[in-house]
């Protein structure tokens, strides 16, 4: 009985999990409703003859779509900075955990850095800068031998 | 006696007869008939204004094409004008003749021919305007549109007025004021139709865009 209640539980949550990703979808974004909107009314004028009005509303909507792209841009560029940035942690954290070979240390510290450098671009938005000292922090470390255990 | 009394009454009588007024003689006198010489030919006046009345009408005829209305009795008053030009100086006489025969012509292509006309200019006023709505310009370009419909009216009320040159002019005014809107109005239908379809094409593409980013952040999750 418990178990099937925590399955229905599970089930639940991951059907919830599934509907508040499908309703994060980026085209929710307010200014490409908005251009969906201002193009209807585009057709609308244009259906009455009232074209001045319908070139109007037409390019009305041209700048939300323009605003629309870039804010799909930006998340779709933070996702990808998140996830070089959570990479190259990663990378960094586990040779902090297990150790340097001596001699790839000034590697390691470079790499540190580098990250330092991936965060701060991050928080700041600058996601591009961010994605490029991640990825150089993944790609630096890639030669670099962990420690010999004793 | 009766020998003088005779002699005295014979003389009586001749001295009364000598006395009384004697009567008129009324023999009538024939006078020499004298025809009438035909005047020469020279001294008839030229008809100089049935040849200016002549060539007016045919000008107002020809600059409305009235003629092709009405084309036998355009071609008899050609005609006509024809030969009062070549008699013209020559047989004054016969050249109003033919003058007047002309005037008579032209004013019944006149007559004839523009109502005719009027109602080929009312037909084409009202095909430029049914476009001009066809396009809806009364709402896309109210002013050009406005214009041509009060020309249009105009016309028509020259037209029941019978004064078939107004109405004539007015009509041809309308149809071209009613293309010039439809001119207009399909500019502006063009270029909202060029903005729309590109706006569209922009709508399709941010879709897509949007589409492609929630595919990468799914993945990503």
């Amino acid at each position: 009985m418990k178990r099937s209640i925590i399955f229905i539980a599970i089930l639940g949550l991951i059907v919830f999990s599934a509907l508040s990703a499908g309703a994060q979808s980026l085209l929710d974004n307010p200014d490409y409703k908005r251009a969906q909107e201002l193009q209807r009314q585009s057709e609308r004028a244009y259906a009455e003859g009232d074209y001045d009005k319908a070139f109007e509303y037409a390019e009305e909507a041209k700048r939300y779509i323009e605003r629309s792209n870039t804010y799909v841009t930006r998340r779709v560029l933070g996702y990808r900075a998140n996830s070089w940035l959570k990479r190259a942690i990663s990378r960094v954290n586990y040779f902090k955990s297990v150790g340097v070979d001596p001699e790839y240390t000034g590697v390691f510290a470079r790499a540190q850095e580098d990250l330092a450098l991936a965060q701060r671009y991050f928080d700041d938005a600058a996601y591009e800068q961010s994605i490029t000292y991640s990825q150089k922090v993944v790609s630096d470390l890639e030669g670099v031998s962990a420690a010999a255990r004793k | 006696m009766k020998r003088i009394l005779f002699v005295l009454a014979v003389a009586g009588v001749l001295i009364v007869a000598s006395c009384a007024t004697a009567p008129e003689t009324a023999e009538p006198v024939e006078k020499p008939v004298e025809k009438p010489a035909p005047p020469p030919k020279a001294t008839v006046g030229l008809p100089e204004q049935e040849y200016a009345q002549a060539k007016e009408l045919k000008t107002k005829v020809d600059r409305y094409g009235l003629g092709s209305y009405v084309p036998e009795e355009y071609e008899q008053a050609e005609a006509s004008l024809a030969d009062a030009e070549k008699a013209y100086q020559k047989d004054n006489v016969a050249a109003k003749r033919a003058l007047d025969q002309a005037i008579r012509g032209y004013n019944a292509v006149i007559t004839k021919g523009f109502p005719l006309l009027v109602d080929d200019r009312r037909r084409e006023a009202d095909a430029a305007m049914a476009q001009a709505d066809s396009i809806k310009a009364q709402r896309s370009v109210p002013d050009a549109y406005a214009r041509a419909k009060a020309k249009y009216d105009e016309a028509v009320a020259a037209r029941e007025a019978g004064d078939f040159e107004k109405a004539a002019a007015a009509f041809e005014e309308a149809r071209r004021l009613f293309q010039d809107a439809h001119m207009q109005a399909k500019a502006k239908k063009d270029r909202a139709e060029q903005s729309m379809r590109s706006t569209q094409e922009g709508l399709q593409d941010a879709e897509q865009r949007a589409r492609a980013g929630d595919a990468e952040l799914q993945g990503a999750q």
